[in-house]
């Protein structure tokens, strides 16, 4: 029986694993965590990476404006906050939030599913169309000034 | 001293690069490259004193690269930088011949630290 909970615990996961990137790498205080355990965002940009265990398959997602995901890469690459940015340098900076943030819910979900195996991420801008047999959750946090949307996938088995 | 960094994001590159300058590798000479593959190009042409590795990538991942180094007959100093640090890639680490693995996300104290530790100096 599926558990309504599960997708949830995932997420906090993520949360958790957001927060210690930021008070590590990023050498913020924290994130704040501006609504939690909405429905998934759409029609913004983001960088997702599948986390596919021997027992879950969940995609990982974080989606923001391009103004949102500008601050957090400029944090990211410490740079200021008029220094130009292209946008490869952008999703790539954003692609590799995802996939530190992916890695440690892996870390924190190990023992759940030791089979947990990490992708490469991809960045997209586009729709979001979550399906009838996927589950799907976001929390909007702001990170060092910038607001963004954490995002979790889960397909049902 | 020459370090080599590689990884496919060329963001993670510079964060790595300046970590380690604020750890105290400032006068270090970085090379980069993207992949295992290009990893092993650059060992080959730039014989860098120590490696740093990411463990997921494209063409050739890190653990894949490190094999292929040591099969070569290679001794570089060779530590992983990988957002992925179970226990068991701890192990499988070592077992192939990293001396150190570093999970992301880190600090400069995670590089000064565990690069002492490693005795690379």
């Amino acid at each position: 029986m599926a558990d309504p909970n599960l997708v949830q615990t995932w997420m906090h996961a993520m949360v958790d694993s957001t927060d210690e990137l930021a008070t590590s790498t990023l050498g913020l205080e924290g994130i704040s965590v501006l609504s939690e355990l909405m429905p998934t965002q759409r029609d913004l940009p983001g960088s997702y990476v599948a986390l596919v265990g021997d027992q879950f398959n969940f995609e990982y997602g974080v989606a923001g404006t391009w103004d949102s995901f500008g601050v957090l890469a400029r944090t990211l690459l410490f740079m200021e906050s008029d220094e130009e940015l292209g946008d490869d340098d952008l999703a790539d900076a954003i692609n590799e939030v995802i996939n530190i943030v992916a890695g440690g819910v892996k870390r924190r979900m190990s023992e759940i599913d030791a089979g947990l195996k990490l992708g490469l991420p991809a960045f997209f801008n586009g729709t979001l169309h979550p399906t009838s047999h996927q589950e799907a959750l976001s929390s909007k946090i702001d990170i060092g000034g910038a607001e963004i949307y954490l995002m979790v996938f889960r397909h049902k088995s | 001293m020459k370090i080599l960094i590689v990884d496919d994001s060329k963001a993670m590159r510079m964060i790595v690069m300046r970590h380690l300058r604020q750890a105290g590798y400032g006068d270090a000479e970085f090379v980069e490259a993207a992949n295992g593959i290009e990893g092993l190009a650059q060992v080959s042409s730039e014989e860098p004193e120590l490696v740093l590795s990411d463990w997921n990538m494209p063409e050739m991942n890190g653990l894949e690269f490190l094999r292929s180094l040591r099969s070569s007959g290679s001794e570089v100093a060779f530590g992983f930088v990988t957002s992925e640090s179970t226990p068991d890639m701890h192990l499988l680490a070592r077992d192939s011949g990293a001396i150190f693995l570093i999970a992301k996300p880190f600090t400069v104290e995670t590089f000064r630290e565990t690069l002492d530790a490693a005795g690379v100096i």
